[in-house]
């Protein structure tokens, strides 16, 4: 009867020590996968600067509404289309000459910012510009992240989703 | 003249007296003419300064939150907003119990809010908006012990639906108020300012 009783309580010993050693080695969160490991679109880079192409091509072309397809998913669900129409006919209003990648630099192999030169035409001058433009690569392909802190400062607002935030 | 008619003349005068000054302080004046018109459309829609004070009223909790009182426009705007959904889930059907609960102003508020939500919940949140927010401002979900990103749990895409949608909401009744003044004529008279 003792030796039972004994035996009773060594067992739940170990399993308490096994589950305190299951519980620190899952500390922190669980590993995210990239989408870009499952993803089936182009690869990176090739992919990236066909889009990057694409949208600028659009741009050039003043077709503000294939644009914004091109925004990246949330984007387009938290900036109406109106008020990005009027933004764009604003920033659009240029003649837009040639668009040239200067370089791409990926933080992740999900987002990648390609910096490049945009050449216009200004009443009548010649107007050169760098500017820093970010992708993101989602499972369906690369999207354009739109920002301006400006006009839709929501976009530079983002709340805190990480761990430190959820508690 | 004889004193007894002047004597009726009189007492009549008083008795029509007596019913002018009751007609136009003691009857019931139509809350349209009593209230200034401060919007009016089609199917008889209207908007009058009362709805506006019952309006501010009711949002006096979440403006004394917010510590800003909003301007008199966009109190008027309010109103006409609130009672532009309220006049359409009436007329579409909408399924309201909270209003059946309700009177007055309340009502007309509980009426615009199951409008709203309704027409919300047929309209889907993609899955790639959540993703690809997740994904712009990964910096936020990489613990701080591990160095790792984090995995995109349910709690973080609650949490970034939520965000999402507090913009969609807008976007959504923003462009509805549109629609519905249109489709009832709305004409704002008094615009407050």
């Amino acid at each position: 009867m003792r030796k039972i009783q004994c035996c009773g309580y060594r067992k739940w010993f170990v399993m308490g020590t096994v589950l305190l050693l299951v519980s620190g080695l899952g500390a922190g969160c669980a590993h995210f996968q990239s989408p870009v490991e499952n993803s089936k679109v182009l690869d990176g880079r090739e992919g990236l600067k066909k889009e990057f192409k694409q949208y600028w091509s659009l741009a050039a072309r003043k077709e503000v509404d294939k644009m914004f397809a091109r925004e990246a998913p949330y984007v387009q669900e938290v900036i109406s289309k109106k008020r990005y129409r009027l933004y764009m006919k604003f920033m659009t209003k240029a003649e837009l000459r040639r668009v040239d990648i200067l370089k791409i630099t990926c933080e992740q192999p999900f987002l990648c910012c390609v910096d490049c030169r945009i050449t216009t035409m200004v009443e009548g001058r010649e107007v050169v510009k760098e500017l820093r433009d970010c992708w993101v690569r989602v499972k369906s392909g690369w999207f354009h992240v739109f920002k301006n802190q400006i006009f839709f400062p929501m976009l530079g607002k983002a709340p805190v989703v990480g761990k430190a935030a959820i508690g | 003249m004889d004193v007894d008619k002047v004597k009726i003349l009189k007492s009549a005068a008083v008795v029509i007296a007596i019913i002018i000054v009751s007609i136009v302080t003691v009857l019931p004046v139509p809350a349209s003419q009593k209230d200034t018109v401060v919007a009016r459309g089609d199917d008889g829609f209207l908007v009058t300064m009362a709805d506006v004070k019952a309006m501010r009223n009711s949002a006096e909790e979440v403006i004394g939150e917010m510590g800003v009182r909003p301007s008199r426009k966009a109190q008027v705007t309010g109103a006409v907003r609130v009672v532009l959904f309220a006049t359409e889930a009436l007329k579409t059907g909408t399924n309201c119990p909270l209003a059946d609960q309700s009177e007055g102003f309340a009502r007309t508020i509980a009426l615009a809010r199951c409008y709203v939500v309704e027409k919300l919940t047929v309209t889907e949140l993609r899955e790639e908006a959540i993703e690809s927010y997740y994904l712009v401002n990964w910096r936020h979900s990489v613990d701080k012990e591990t160095g790792e990103m984090c995995e995109l749990d349910a709690k973080m895409r609650q949490r970034i639906a939520k965000w999402i949608w507090g913009y969609k909401r807008k976007i959504f009744t923003d462009q509805e108020y549109s629609n519905l003044c249109e489709k009832y004529n709305v004409v704002v008279t008094v615009n407050g300012s």
